[in-house]
């Protein structure tokens, strides 16, 4: 048996830097879908546009319905068949007859039957022909007028054989009246004929007129008639022609307007779906997907990349004191038991963190540091030939003086009056140091707040050395300089330093440092062995 | 080109710069997405859907944290998404929370689509539970709030996943050393 393990810990540890690769044509799919959200973004509002021309361009199509024309087409052959039948040819529409204009044959054949039976005084027969579809449909009703007057009485006929001449007879008046464009049929004619016999017998010259006006006009209707048909057909075959053209263009816009309607319904449904897939994703992103808290591992991967840089440049301010570690005093062994303390005073700098490792950084800066002591309680006393002790003390180099007029030096009227009023006064020497200190860093702690180790050493050097003696009202007058103080010194540095890594590029830093002179003196008068305390705040930018 | 300037103009929508970061982590993503889904035609899915939504929710990414602690975030959400709404399945008694979970380490597959295979024929809160907490590290208050389930709920279900998946392992090892033995 080999060693058991949680299945969990089994599966993590198989699972840990597992990777695989997805379908290549993948990315394609994400192009496109990403492609379709971005070009649904560009211009809904052209999409919309369109779509409603469209579905108004349809909507006015539905309206007008251009397309009806085909059925319209037996109608307008069948009123050229009515034509026909008034024309006196049945047979000649190549359609064909249809039942409408059969019956309205009959028709005419009936009331010209009736008319044959009933007719009293005046027959009238009535027949057009025309050459255009108006002149058709004035025909047709010049039909139905004839079968009303045929109710009053008034009895047209008409007939449907052809080239038979029509002649209309006035009863009531005993003449006979011709017309070019009235005619009538043969039983019409006969029955007229045989109505007025004897009037036409009786009046042989009219009947003779009669003929010759019968044939005459037979020819020349004959001729009329044969124009009139070609003249009918030749438009007929142009109507034709037309209707056909205008079918078949009527056949293709309903094609393309049925398509571009076809096409409207898609682009409108693949706006209704954009629509929805963009509400879906900003209803997903209005929803609170629940926020994963993070893993172990991303903690750590935050904590690196908050600690992790190359370079950080820190300017920073401090705050320093300057004191001794033993009891001595730099101006005179003297002044021992005097109190003596530090001055608080501000120093600046600017400091360099270069990373060595994920630990330590290496530091070099340069700042100054302004460093001011206080010894008190020190008795003036001015002796007969207004020699003051302060002078006298072995630290310090006098200054203030004045010319004696016995060629030696003597102090100063201004001195003079100042410790005359101030018996005793405090000696405060300020002292001022370029400071560049190199550190080595270790960090105790790397995480985002941070806990660092300091060492090293810092260079030196004099940029102000004064002695004052100050007196209780405040009022100061310099009276010398340090006399041992070396312009070059080391000391040697130690810091605790926390730093807040608040952001991938910035850090605070808080850092108390303690800074121990090494040789700061040539000559160490009153043993004085000065040190430094500074608590300094820096802001670093990570590079 | 570093990954903050890829960053930058994928949330300009550059879609050069969205193939460079779809190839330098589709592997990872879609090992995640094979882990969580119940096959690979829905890990493909999976991966697509949060790539998209990657794409389209990069200008909320401001550079906080892990980038790809960010995506890696996204694909489960989408993954969980996706099998949320399964029957919930309700706690175990705490006797079977006894039960061993452990395994001879000899008796498991050593293919590792074929371990892939067993998490992925767990029923989808099971292996949701059993992702988010052996292979994400997640605990079960974490995952609790991630679900919308009890703690006691999500205890139960990493246990029942761990006991389907130690039965199914070892009626595999059954099989193979019985074939093994078969085939001499």
């Amino acid at each position: 048996m080999g060693n058991r393990k949680d299945i969990g810990k089994l599966f993590n540890e198989r699972f840990k830097d597992f990777e695989q690769a997805p379908d290549a044509n993948l990315w394609n799919n994400i192009a496109s879908e990403l492609d379709q959200e971005s070009d649904r973004k560009i211009a809904p509002f052209w999409f919309y546009f369109g779509g409603l021309v469209l579905v108004g361009m349809l909507a006015g199509l539905w309206f007008w319905q251009p397309w009806n024309t085909t059925s319209e087409l037996p109608s307008l052959q069948e009123q050229q068949t009515i034509v026909n039948n008034d024309t006196l040819e049945n047979n000649t529409s190549k359609e064909g007859t249809t039942t409408d204009a059969l019956e309205n044959t009959n028709t005419q054949e009936t009331l010209s039957s009736n008319n044959t039976t009933g007719t009293k005084t005046t027959i009238t027969t009535q027949s057009s022909i025309t050459n255009n579809e108006d002149h058709n449909t004035t025909n047709n009703t010049t039909l139905i007028n004839n079968s009303s007057n045929t109710s009053d009485s008034s009895l047209n006929v008409q007939n449907s054989d052809q080239t038979q001449p029509t002649i209309a007879t006035n009863n009531s008046s005993s003449k006979t009246q011709s017309t070019s464009n009235s005619y009538t049929n043969n039983t019409s004619l006969s029955n007229t004929t045989s109505q007025t016999s004897s009037q036409v017998y009786t009046n042989q010259k009219t009947a003779s007129i009669l003929e010759v006006l019968r044939t005459m006009e037979s020819a020349t209707q004959k001729a009329r008639k044969q124009k009139e048909l070609e003249a009918r057909e030749t438009y007929q075959t142009k109507i034709k022609n037309e209707l056909a053209q205008a079918i078949t263009l009527q056949k293709e816009e309903s094609k393309i307007a049925s398509q571009k309607w076809f096409d409207s319904i898609a682009n409108l449904e693949a706006i209704k779906k954009a629509e929805l897939a963009v509400k879906t994703v900003e209803t997903a992103k209005e929803e609170k997907l629940p926020k994963l808290p993070k893993t172990k591992e991303e903690r750590e991967k935050d904590r690196k990349e908050s600690v992790d840089y190359k370079l950080a440049i820190s300017p920073y301010t401090s705050i320093l004191s300057y004191g001794s570690l033993t009891k001595g005093s730099s101006i005179d062994d003297r002044l021992v038991n005097n109190p003596r303390d530090a001055i608080g005073t501000i120093g600046y700098g600017i400091r360099a963190d270069y990373k060595l490792s994920e630990r330590s950084s290496v530091r070099f800066g340069i700042g100054l540091a302004p460093l001011q002591y206080r010894t008190s309680d020190f008795q003036v006393l001015i002796t007969g030939d207004n020699n003051i002790n302060i002078f006298q003390l072995s630290g310090i180099n006098p200054q203030n003086l004045g010319q004696g007029q016995g060629g030696g030096i003597e102090t100063s009227p201004q001195a003079l009056s100042f410790f005359n009023m101030n018996d005793v006064v405090s000696i405060e020497q300020d002292i001022s140091y370029i400071e560049v200190p190199i550190d080595y860093q270790y960090r105790l702690l790397n995480k985002r707040v941070s806990v660092s180790f300091n060492t090293g050493l810092s260079l030196f050097v004099l940029t102000n050395n004064e002695v004052f003696a100050t007196a209780e009202s405040g009022q100061s007058i310099f009276i010398g300089r340090e006399t041992s103080l070396k312009d070059l010194s080391l000391a040697f540095n130690l810091g605790l330093g926390t730093h807040y890594n608040f952001s991938k590029k910035w850090r605070f830093d808080i850092e108390p440092a303690f800074k121990y002179q090494l040789n700061p003196y040539s000559d160490n008068i009153g043993n004085f062995k000065p040190y430094y305390f500074g608590l300094q705040f820096g802001m670093s930018y990570k590079f | 080109m570093d990954l903050v300037q890829i960053i930058e103009k994928c949330k300009k929508g550059d879609r050069q710069s969205q193939q460079i970061l779809y190839k330098m982590y589709k592997d990872k993503l879609f090992a995640l997405c094979l882990k969580y889904c119940k096959n690979r035609a829905e890990a493909e899915d999976n991966l697509q859907d949060s790539f998209i939504k990657i794409f389209q929710n990069m200008k909320a990414y401001n550079g906080k944290g892990s980038f790809e602690g960010w995506m890696k975030r996204i694909t489960i959400n989408r993954a969980i998404d996706r099998y949320k709404k399964e029957p919930f399945i309700e706690p175990i008694t705490d006797q079977h929370l006894k039960e061993d979970i452990s395994i001879d380490v000899d008796e498991a597959p050593v293919n590792l689509q074929e371990m892939l295979a067993l998490i992925q024929e767990l029923p989808s809160r099971y292996r949701l539970v059993f992702n988010l907490y052996e292979l994400d590290n997640h605990t079960h208050i974490e995952i609790s709030k991630i679900l919308g389930i009890s703690v006691g709920t999500s205890k139960s279900n990493l246990h029942r996943a761990k006991l389907i998946l130690k039965e199914k392992i070892t009626s595999l090892y059954i099989v193979t050393q019985k074939n093994s033995i078969a085939n001499g």
